[in-house]
């Protein structure tokens, strides 16, 4: 009876690690020069795993049941597809000239995707995986995000300054903003309705209301910064200013700089973790992702993965 | 629309595509040690002409001045002439970034970048000072195959060569 009962607390615990184990988070980090993807399990802060994509992969999007990860290869025109079971590229896209910025409709079934060199936003059919349209956008489209109710894309232009709002079906264009000098990476707040948008060369944030399709407020951030992430609960935008090797942390309301932390060099992607406990952030200059606490607004963890990490987009799933 | 224009320049076979600098960067990391405290080569590092008495392949150097703001023109031994700026200095931690950026249209000799953004850092080490040069260009090719003497590895190499040539330099100067 005695060993029966150890026999059954080890398959309980057992039973219980294997389910602790399914439920890991994971983050896909693009690394530019090595053409893989490292993939790095948050909860013991460990890459398990590095996958051979296409060349110089750089944009990344988790589709939002986080079964997929969509990696673009501007280097050969194709975006990768990651089954997150798997962890293995089960499906190739070819796309395009420069594929780079991407973003996904929340129910998975469309991808957009950002040509550098096309002036282009690529829709593809994730079940086919055929280009379903393709629309005109401004020069040299640097970051995309969609509407909470996917009718509107928001495209950054880099060289026209300018952000465009786009029907996602017809391609119409809806608005046209003018913004800081060459614009990058583009956030939506759902909650707020409002996106963030980082302009690398004035080095400035420009927040749009997107209701009125306006400029509503700027605010400084260091030299060439590249994209926003957002932590709701604590209130915090955290910029990554890519030549300062920083993170500027403002306060959402305000807009004032609380605090700018340094990570590794050149940090460019940056995701808040889903349990809201800590940013990730990849840098590119390093081949490191540097891990923030939201709480502490410290670096706690530095995690090699691979040469020229970009992650440029949306990385981290939760499953 | 993109297409037509596309299509109308590659028939024109214009040789410069005049677009934004491509997607990907290339990267840099070259270091030196120095018998010399980090504050005797942080002084030396900021006389932005200094780099002339340090690199044989710049054959004149002029400048508006020192410190951030402050642009100056290196002229190589092929002729080319490269105009940097100073876009950062931080005294605190010893790095100093310069920008390089090349007019749309131009392909520079031999190192046929767009721009570059160079990190001039200094730290302490056990035989004095660790300098390093380390950042990222761009080629000035845009477009999906760039022939060998525009390609990624080739300006790369021509970055680091000219780079290498300075921190020797200024390792001799000590």
């Amino acid at each position: 009876m005695q060993v029966r009962f150890k026999e059954f607390l080890f398959v309980l615990t057992f039973w219980a690690l294997a389910n602790f184990a399914s439920a890991q988070n994971l983050a896909f980090i693009t690394n530019q020069l090595e053409n893989t993807v490292s993939v790095i399990d948050t909860d013991n802060k460990s890459v398990i795993k590095t996958i051979a994509v296409g060349i110089k992969p750089a944009g990344v999007v988790a589709s939002f049941d986080s079964k997929h990860v969509y990696v673009s290869n501007p280097g050969n025109q194709e975006i990768s597809v990651i089954d997150t079971d798997s962890l293995e590229v089960v499906k190739t896209i070819k796309v395009g000239q420069a594929p780079l910025a991407m973003t996904l409709s929340h129910d998975n079934k469309k991808l957009f995707i950002a040509d550098w060199y096309m002036d282009t936003v690529f829709t593809v059919n994730t079940q086919s995986l055929e280009v379903e349209n393709e629309f005109p956008v401004g020069d040299a489209p640097s970051g995309i995000a969609i509407s909470s109710d996917d009718k509107t894309l928001f495209v950054a232009n880099k060289k026209d300054n300018a952000v465009l709002f786009i029907d996602s079906q017809s391609g119409k264009i809806k608005a046209d903003i003018t913004v800081g000098k060459a614009p990058f990476g583009i956030t939506i707040d759902d909650d707020k309705q409002l996106l963030y948008v980082v302009n690398v060369q004035s080095e400035d944030v420009y927040v749009i209301d997107i209701k009125i399709a306006k400029v509503i407020n700027t605010f400084p951030v260091d030299t060439f910064p590249y994209i926003v992430a957002i932590d709701k609960a604590n209130n915090h935008l955290f910029v990554t200013n890519k030549r300062d090797s920083s993170i500027s942390i403002v306060d959402r309301t305000t807009y004032k700089e609380i605090k700018k932390i340094y990570v590794g060099e050149m940090p460019e992607g940056i995701n808040i973790h889903p349990n809201g406990q800590s940013i990730y952030v990849a840098n590119w200059f390093d081949g490191t992702v540097s891990v923030i606490d939201t709480t502490s607004l410290e670096v706690t963890e530095t995690i090699e993965t691979g040469e020229g990490s970009r992650a440029y987009g949306q990385f981290i799933i939760a499953r | 629309m993109n297409y037509l224009k596309l299509c109308l320049l590659s028939i024109l076979l214009i040789p410069t595509l005049v677009f934004a600098h491509g997607p990907t960067p290339l990267k840099f990391d070259i270091e030196v040690e120095v018998n010399a405290s980090p504050d005797e080569v942080w002084a030396a590092v900021n006389k932005l002409c200094a780099v002339k008495d340090w690199n044989e392949s710049i054959t004149e150097c002029s400048s508006t001045g020192e410190g951030l703001g402050a642009f100056r023109e290196l002229t190589l031994d092929n002729g080319e002439v490269l105009k940097e700026e100073v876009t950062k200095v931080q005294a605190d931690r010893k790095r100093l970034l310069t920008t390089l950026k090349v007019e749309e249209g131009r392909v520079i000799k031999d190192m046929p970048i767009r721009s570059m953004g160079t990190f001039l850092s200094v730290a302490e080490s056990s035989s004095g000072s660790k300098v390093k040069i380390r950042g990222t260009a761009y080629s000035s090719f845009e477009g999906k195959s760039p022939p060998p003497d525009r390609s990624d590895a080739f300006c790369k190499a021509a970055v680091e060569a000219l780079h290498t040539k300075t921190l020797n330099g200024l390792k001799a100067s000590f």
